[in-house]
């Protein structure tokens, strides 16, 4: 069976919290974007999952805990775990409290303001055990782009990487309402076998094969064989990649792309290997012990020399 | 429809990233409930006391100098109080929105957009007050909790 990149929008709220759509009109949305699965993520609710059962758009269930110390994403629970007694303290046992109702967790916005610019906005949970999370939003707050704040949730999300933690990037846009969108076409692109359902949602984020993206398609095989979020021997090995825009022409029409050049990165975010967008594949030694990420740089319409595309990572045995 | 809780509370900054329980007792067969919630107020006008605020917020979240120039664009500081509810099994849900006056409406068949629906069964119920900010020295939070028959509606 083969492996196909499916683009979702992983953070959304309807008016069963703070949000302008209803259910029926954030799936109408997504659709327009051509997202093929979206996480429903209402503030500490999840009153809108029953609206979502009809869907013909794939809907991972899920809960932002809006707590007042940060927002966690859970997605996929089988029983509620009380988000209002989460302090900074206990987060590592509330956390294998969604783990054993068998959900996933993610981090929203870790740099986000906090309170009372947003409340509780701000990551502040003194985390020691982050197997426990499955993905960290590295793009978020609506602004799907390098800016300071995403700048030091990618460095974060490597200093996890470092620490042997196998953890996924993604975008989340925390969508409330159309008015303000930027990058409209921006999302994570989710790995799976066959056709998307939730549980293979669920699947691609626990197994960290996620691509960041303010737009493009854009993805990356080892040796013909491995993708993002696979453990491969050191040594030397062949990167094929892929550069699509076609979704993104189709949602985002005025937006326009000059692709300049892909970083393989590792270890302390070091950039270990350039190569131009221009070729398609390259060789690369990768050492023992070491993770691998590819971002992808260049122009956009509106702003030069930026990161617009960034992968999950590859682990080295 | 009938009285079943009344609340008044005062919050000041040091309820900040509390829960307030109000616990009540449902002893009636009501086939809904009925909340009426508000809490004033809701802005913060004291401009001087909003830039303290706002800087102080971005000095500890990392803030740099483009982002203190800009300290207005945060404005205005508001209260941020959310409800949620628990029956004697569990958790009803929240109504985590900015605004300061909601009517919530819950039955077995339906529900107001956040709160969870079910049966109104007798018992100890919990209304939760989640103080999520308070900006301004005060800010009084009033609940009334009715419940009435089908009839009633």
């Amino acid at each position: 069976m083969s492996v196909e990149l499916y683009p979702c929008e992983l953070h959304c709220h309807t008016l069963h919290s703070d949000g302008d759509f209803t259910v029926k009109e954030l799936i109408s949305e997504a659709k327009k974007r051509q997202l093929k699965g979206i996480c429903l993520t209402d503030h500490n609710t999840v009153s809108g999952h029953k609206e979502a059962l009809d869907s013909d758009l794939v809907i991972l269930k899920g809960i932002e805990w809006t707590t007042y110390f940060g927002h966690m994403l859970c997605l996929d629970s089988n029983s509620y775990v009380d988000w209002r007694n989460a302090v900074p303290d206990n987060i590592d046992k509330k956390t294998d409290e969604v783990k054993q109702a068998d959900g996933i967790c993610g981090v929203a916005h870790p740099f986000q303001w906090g309170t009372p610019i947003c409340t509780g906005g701000h990551w502040d949970f003194k985390v020691s055990k982050w197997e426990n999370f499955s993905y960290i939003e590295v793009f978020s707050e609506g602004e799907p782009y390098l800016n300071d704040k995403n700048a030091l949730a990618i460095e974060f999300w490597h200093s996890l990487l470092d620490k042997g933690y196998k953890i996924a990037p993604t975008m989340g846009r925390d969508w409330h309402r159309l008015k303000g969108n930027k990058n409209i076409s921006a999302c994570t692109y989710l790995y799976c076998e066959g056709e998307l359902t939730a549980d293979k949602m669920k699947q691609a984020l626990k197994e960290g094969r996620t691509v960041v993206t303010t737009g493009v398609k854009f993805h990356f095989t080892v040796d013909g064989n491995f993708i993002v979020g696979d453990s491969l021997k050191a040594g030397e090995h062949t990167f094929t990649f892929n550069i699509d825009t076609s979704r993104q022409k189709q949602v985002d029409p005025e937006e326009s792309y000059n692709f300049k050049e892909l970083r393989l990165i590792s270890k302390g975010g070091e950039c270990v290997k350039t190569v131009s967008a221009n070729k398609s594949t390259f060789e690369a030694e990768l050492l023992k012990d070491r993770w691998y990420s590819l971002e992808l740089w260049g122009d956009s319409g509106k702003k030069e020399n930026t990161l617009l595309a960034l992968t999950g990572a590859v682990y080295c045995k | 429809m009938k009285l079943v809780a009344e609340f008044e509370k005062n919050l000041t900054p040091l309820d900040e990233k509390t829960n307030v329980a109000l616990p009540f007792i449902v002893a009636d067969d009501f086939d809904f409930l009925r909340f009426t919630a508000s809490y004033s107020p809701k802005r913060l006008t004291d401009r001087e006391r909003a830039k303290e605020l706002i800087l102080l917020n971005l000095t500890r979240d990392n803030g740099n100098e483009k982002d203190t120039e800009k300290w207005e664009s945060f404005l205005p500081l508001v209260n941020l109080v959310t409800l949620s509810l628990d029956d004697e099994k569990g958790y009803r849900g929240a109504c985590h929105r900015q605004a300061e006056y909601q009517e919530l409406f819950l039955s077995e068949s339906e529900a107001s957009p956040g709160l969870l629906q079910g049966k109104i069964t007798k018992g100890k119920w919990k209304a939760v007050l989640n103080v999520h900010a308070i900006v301004t020295e005060n800010c009084t939070y009033k609940l009334k909790i009715e419940g009435g028959d089908k009839n009633e509606r």
